[in-house]
């Protein structure tokens, strides 16, 4: 998984990336060092939760992606079903061409066949 | 997809007066207006919250059980109605907290932490119940024989737990069976009638868009603040989609130190929703996955810069 994650960081607008289970247990994290890897897969599947079960409410079977943004930062979260694909970027970013490298990403791990 | 059952823009309007009469420290007249709507909009749930809100205030200030009670009924017919609703879980354990009902409190609080893990809130009553356990077992051990009291010593939780309770102990402040409010809770209920305005007016700026499905002002707890709802999804699930994953992200992005939520975009199978933070309300945007979002992202911009101004 890690090989996936690391063309996925080649990308220059990626900052870093992460696999982790729902209840947020890491898979594979190729994030910056001065990232707490630990709290980010904590929150991201507390968030990732929160989102499924309120739209789970509302009738809709989950989410394609989350996009958080901060003053300077972006994250987004991609539902892959078992798992959580998480990328971190700057704020100002082509939004497409990262799109396109997260579902090439995703379209990786999912043939791995492993985790979904 | 739940279709909306669509009472809710005639129950908006009693929500709209209530608050109003509220913001005007008229609480019976808020309850009367609230009555009626209840008696149209019988399965709307902001108005039965309201309504609790309404009872929690008088309780605080007279402390009477018929108030708490009274406030307690009101949660119960809105989790009857949403049994997620994040305030009616909130409200409702804080009442069976201080009531002593702890196992209740527990089994309300582990469905607010279903819908809204790592919520501060949800577990700041969850170490307060903790705590009232022990508190009750160690009264219990001290009436009962010697031999007894090695039960008691089981129970008692390691010292780390214990600084743990005590910080959070400063969040949930029960002084002497009060239902007492956090900062952002008490900013939340006395929120100016004229700042609402302020945030409503400038919904305009989003007038005329193709594509959008609804509008969504909503306040930190997922009480409507103002709706404009074209889609077929139900209303109050949305405000409290808007309202569950808004506190998720700002708790989220806070403990992981990458700065402060400003806003969030979601893309589902029926529309793609934008989460917005607007100071002391939540924006919400559901529109088609086709929608151009730079144009909405410029006039996010406008509308924040608006209201700011």
């Amino acid at each position: 998984m890690m090989d996936v994650l690391e063309k996925l960081n080649r990308h220059k607008q990626i900052d870093g990336s992460m696999l982790i289970t729902r209840d947020g247990i890491i898979i594979a994290a190729a994030v910056p060092a001065e990232v707490s890897k630990e709290s980010v897969a904590a929150f991201l599947s507390s968030i990732g939760l929160a989102l499924k079960t309120s739209l789970q409410d509302l009738g809709v079977d989950g989410f394609a992606r989350y996009s958080i943004s901060t003053i300077d930062k972006r994250i987004i979260l991609m539902d892959l079903g078992k798992t959580f694909l998480i990328i971190l970027t700057p704020l100002d970013i082509d939004v497409a061409n990262v799109n396109m490298e997260m579902f090439q990403a995703a379209n990786m791990i999912k043939k791995s066949g492993r985790l979904d | 997809m739940k279709k909306s059952t669509k009472p809710a823009s005639g129950a908006g309007a009693y929500l709209r007066i209530a608050k109003s009469c509220m913001s005007l420290g008229e609480y019976q007249l808020a309850l009367d207006v609230l009555e009626r709507g209840t008696a149209r909009f019988a399965k709307d749930v902001t108005l039965h919250i309201m309504k609790g809100e309404i009872f929690l205030q008088f309780y605080n200030r007279e402390k009477t059980a018929y108030h708490l009670k009274t406030a307690l009924d009101n949660y119960e017919k809105a989790l009857k109605i949403n049994p997620n609703n994040y305030l009616a879980l909130l409200r409702s354990s804080k009442i069976y907290v201080v009531s002593g009902s702890l196992g209740k409190a527990k089994e309300r609080i582990s469905t607010l932490l279903k819908v809204s893990p790592n919520d501060e809130q949800g577990q700041a009553i969850l170490q307060k119940v903790k705590q009232k356990e022990k508190q009750t077992a160690a009264k219990q051990a001290q009436s009962q024989p010697a031999e007894k009291k090695q039960k008691v010593e089981e129970t008692k939780q390691p010292a780390q737990e214990a600084v743990a309770a005590e910080s959070v102990q400063e969040q949930i402040e029960d002084d002497g069976g009060l239902i007492t409010f956090q900062d952002d809770e008490k900013e939340n209920i006395e929120v100016d009638a004229a700042d609402y305005e302020n945030l409503t007016n400038r919904l305009s700026l989003f007038s005329r868009i193709d594509g959008l499905q609804g509008i969504f002002l909503v306040d930190k707890y997922g009480m409507p603040i103002k709706t404009i709802n074209r889609s077929d999804l139900d209303e109050s699930h949305l405000a409290n989609l808007l309202s569950n994953v808004y506190r998720a992200s700002i708790t989220g992005v806070k403990r992981m130190r990458l700065g402060e939520f400003q806003r969030g975009y979601v893309m589902t199978a029926v529309g793609n929703i934008y989460i917005v933070n607007a100071g002391f309300a939540i924006l919400g945007i559901l529109m088609d996955a086709e929608v151009d979002t730079k144009k909405i992202e410029t006039r996010i911009k406008m509308y924040l810069e608006d209201i700011t101004s």
